[in-house]
């Protein structure tokens, strides 16, 4: 059959012309005895609270404990890059090459995207903390190839080695196909934006929403990037003090690189993430055999979102203009769809200015009060950058220590049983961070440097249960 | 019905239940002629209807107007319920209060209309066949295809219920055809 065929055939099928009156009708009855205490109730609620958005986000906590401690890391990772706004003053030229940028996407049929990533020590560049190289073959609207290489170091007493990871992902509509391998990282529910080819950190649209999210960019010479002629413009991120330079293709207006490049007190991590192939004849073969079944050692599952991510077009829904910005629970409803929402920064760009500051106001008070309970129960922690945090929401642990400018490089762990015992003391001491302070440099690199041990935080955590 | 004069009555329906009635009687017989196609049960387009309109009843206070068809709001309920398999014991409880308070919901001709429908369906074997394979694609292709050739919807019209540009909704129809052509390929095969 061809595929002219087969829509006449969709357009001349006769219809099924059934009609329930009876229920149409007692629907009816049973919908307006219910109109009084139903919208009533909603009507009282909301105006109450005034809070739309929460509708959202009461959803959506139902469901998200349940994010793996590494997801919770990444939001931790993007508000700790996402910090300090400034808002951007306008500028009409750069305005209309938005315009173009964002109507130049609208062909788009195909693409590929790398993502490559290191992060460096500040004060020796030579030593590589993590690389990682991400490819992804995009048909749109839902088929993509997932490459995913990952390179880290890891101290066995003292001695470093680099580890590595790398697996492939397929996505097909609502369906996924993996190797064992890559279930951790499906469950982070990045993959949650290839399944709607929109939205996600590394698609064109993203790109688009990350022009709008530079604050007072400046125009330098062009450049060649993949041997096409680039507009380049750089500039400081609206939130956060991250460098950022985007090339536009002159002539097509298509985003074709962005860098950022995020310092912290110890490293600096520089993205680097170019889109290329534009519209080219991908062709993304799934991992199945000629009859249509698996090949050995990949599994395919129908990709759950469980909500875990609020797909952003709902988020931006759920803004309804009528919020009042001043109230603490707006902020945080607001809060939370911008970290959890499927493209934090397009949400925040559809944010009026309020908005956007109140998101703003929330970073500056998160960071400056920052709270210590104790308990004696762990169920996960998490390092990064220096800061270490003990969680078991189930009893109310949330135990942060402050390591930064500690370094446990090269740092021997004599007595591994020992080291344990100390950290099992400080989480449970009454003031952690100052328990960790009072303890010599030396110990306290052994301390951190105890962290990278394999199968350390499994012997802390067992300890502490 | 014109968009100002839905905006009037869906602004009216927030606090009016004989607007809301209005709104509910323009829209009943499209949503469920959507549904049953989406379908092809009788019985199962019944349930997610009136959770359709129940969620409608319950929301419409937050229901903000921004130009966009009241009816493309009901697909997209509509949608959910489908997509994400419709609550069907919070339906049934919600048939049941209705049952015992009024006892209406028990009608016996209800049943009869039911079965008449599906006599209706059992007919139309083109479509049931059409239906077989569209059921088989994912919920996304099955929507733009119900919505652009059964419910013979623009694409506007379409980008309107999806939230989508127009771009993506073309590519979602070019791509579904082509899957669903595929899938008809092999059926004519066995």
């Amino acid at each position: 059959m061809k595929e002219e065929d087969l829509i006449k055939k969709l357009e001349s099928a006769r219809l099924p012309e059934a009609e329930l009156q009876t229920h149409q009708r007692l629907l009816k009855t049973a919908l307006l005895e219910k109109y009084e205490s139903a919208s009533n109730k909603t009507a009282t609620a909301a105006k109450r609270r005034r809070i739309p958005i929460m509708d959202t986000i009461k959803e959506f906590n139902r469901n998200k404990w349940l994010r793996p401690a590494l997801a919770t890391l990444s939001v931790v990772a993007i508000v700790a890059m996402l910090f300090v706004m400034q808002p951007w003053t306008g500028n009409n030229g750069y305005t209309t090459l938005l315009a173009k940028v964002e109507a130049a996407t609208e062909n788009i049929q195909a693409y590929c995207v790398n993502s490559y990533d290191t992060t460096v020590n500040i004060d020796n560049p030579e030593i590589v903390r993590s690389v990682t190289d991400t490819t992804l073959e995009f048909i749109l609207p839902d088929l993509a190839h997932l490459n995913y290489y990952h390179s880290y170091p890891s101290t066995l007493n003292g001695v470093t080695t680099m580890k590595e990871e790398h697996f492939e992902i397929y996505c097909d509509g609502e369906y996924q196909y993996f190797q064992p391998e890559a279930k951790e990282f499906l469950s982070w529910g990045d993959l949650y934006s290839l399944y709607y080819a929109n939205g996600g950190s590394m698609s064109q649209e993203h790109a688009v929403a990350m022009l709008g999210f530079i604050d007072e960019p400046a125009q330098l010479d062009d450049e060649i990037i993949d041997g096409v002629q680039c507009q380049h413009y750089i500039g400081n991120l609206k939130i956060g003090d991250a460098k950022v330079g985007i090339w536009i293709g002159k002539d097509d207006y298509l985003v074709r690189q962005i860098k950022q490049v995020v310092q912290s007190e110890n490293y600096i991590t520089t993205h680097v993430t170019r889109y290329y192939n534009f519209n080219a004849d991908i062709n993304i073969e799934l991992p199945l055999d000629d009859s249509g079944k698996l090949l050995s050692g990949w599994e395919k599952e129908v990709y759950e979102l469980g909500f875990d991510i609020i797909p952003v077009e709902d988020a931006i829904a759920s803004i309804t203009g009528d919020e009042d910005w001043s109230d603490p629970a707006v902020m945080r409803a607001v809060f939370d769809l911008f970290c959890y929402s499927s493209d934090p920064i397009i949400f925040f760009n559809a944010l009026p200015e309020e908005g956007q500051q109140a998101i703003i106001n929330y970073l500056e008070n998160m960071s400056s009060n920052i709270t210590v309970v104790t308990s004696t129960i762990i169920t996960s922690y998490s390092f990064n950058d220096g800061v270490l945090h003990y969680t078991n929401t189930g009893v109310g642990l949330d135990v942060h220590v402050d390591t930064s400018g500690i370094s446990g490089d090269g740092v021997v762990v004599k007595d591994i049983d020992g080291t344990l015992n100390k950290w099992v003391d400080t989480i449970k001491a009454a003031n952690p961070q100052g328990y960790f302070d009072a303890f010599s440099d030396e110990i306290k690199r052994e301390m951190v440097s105890a962290l990278s041990i394999d199968g350390f935080s499994a012997a802390l955590r067992s300890m502490l249960n | 019905m014109e968009l100002e004069q839905e905006k009037e009555l869906v602004f009216k329906a927030k606090t009016d239940a004989y607007a809301f009635g209005l709104l509910y009687d323009e829209y009943y017989k499209k949503i469920f002629g959507y549904v049953l196609h989406r379908t092809a049960n009788v019985e199962v387009t019944k349930d997610i209807v009136s959770e359709v309109f129940l969620k409608a009843l319950q929301n419409i206070g937050h229901f903000e107007w921004r130009g966009i068809p009241f009816s493309a709001w009901l697909y997209r309920i509509a949608e959910h319920e489908i997509s994400n398999g419709y609550k069907r014991n919070k339906h049934i409880i919600f048939l049941k209060q209705d049952a015992e308070n009024s006892e209406i919901l028990s009608d016996i001709s209800i049943e009869d209309e039911i079965a008449c429908a599906e006599a209706e369906i059992q007919k139309q074997e083109e479509f049931l066949l059409l239906h077989k394979c569209i059921v088989k694609l994912p919920h996304i292709y099955q929507e733009v295809i119900v919505l652009k050739y059964f419910e013979k919807k623009l694409i506007s019209e379409i980008c309107a219920i999806l939230g989508k540009r127009e771009g993506t909704v073309k590519s979602l129809l070019n791509r579904g055809i082509k899957k669903l052509k595929k899938l008809m390929d092999e059926n004519a095969t066995f």
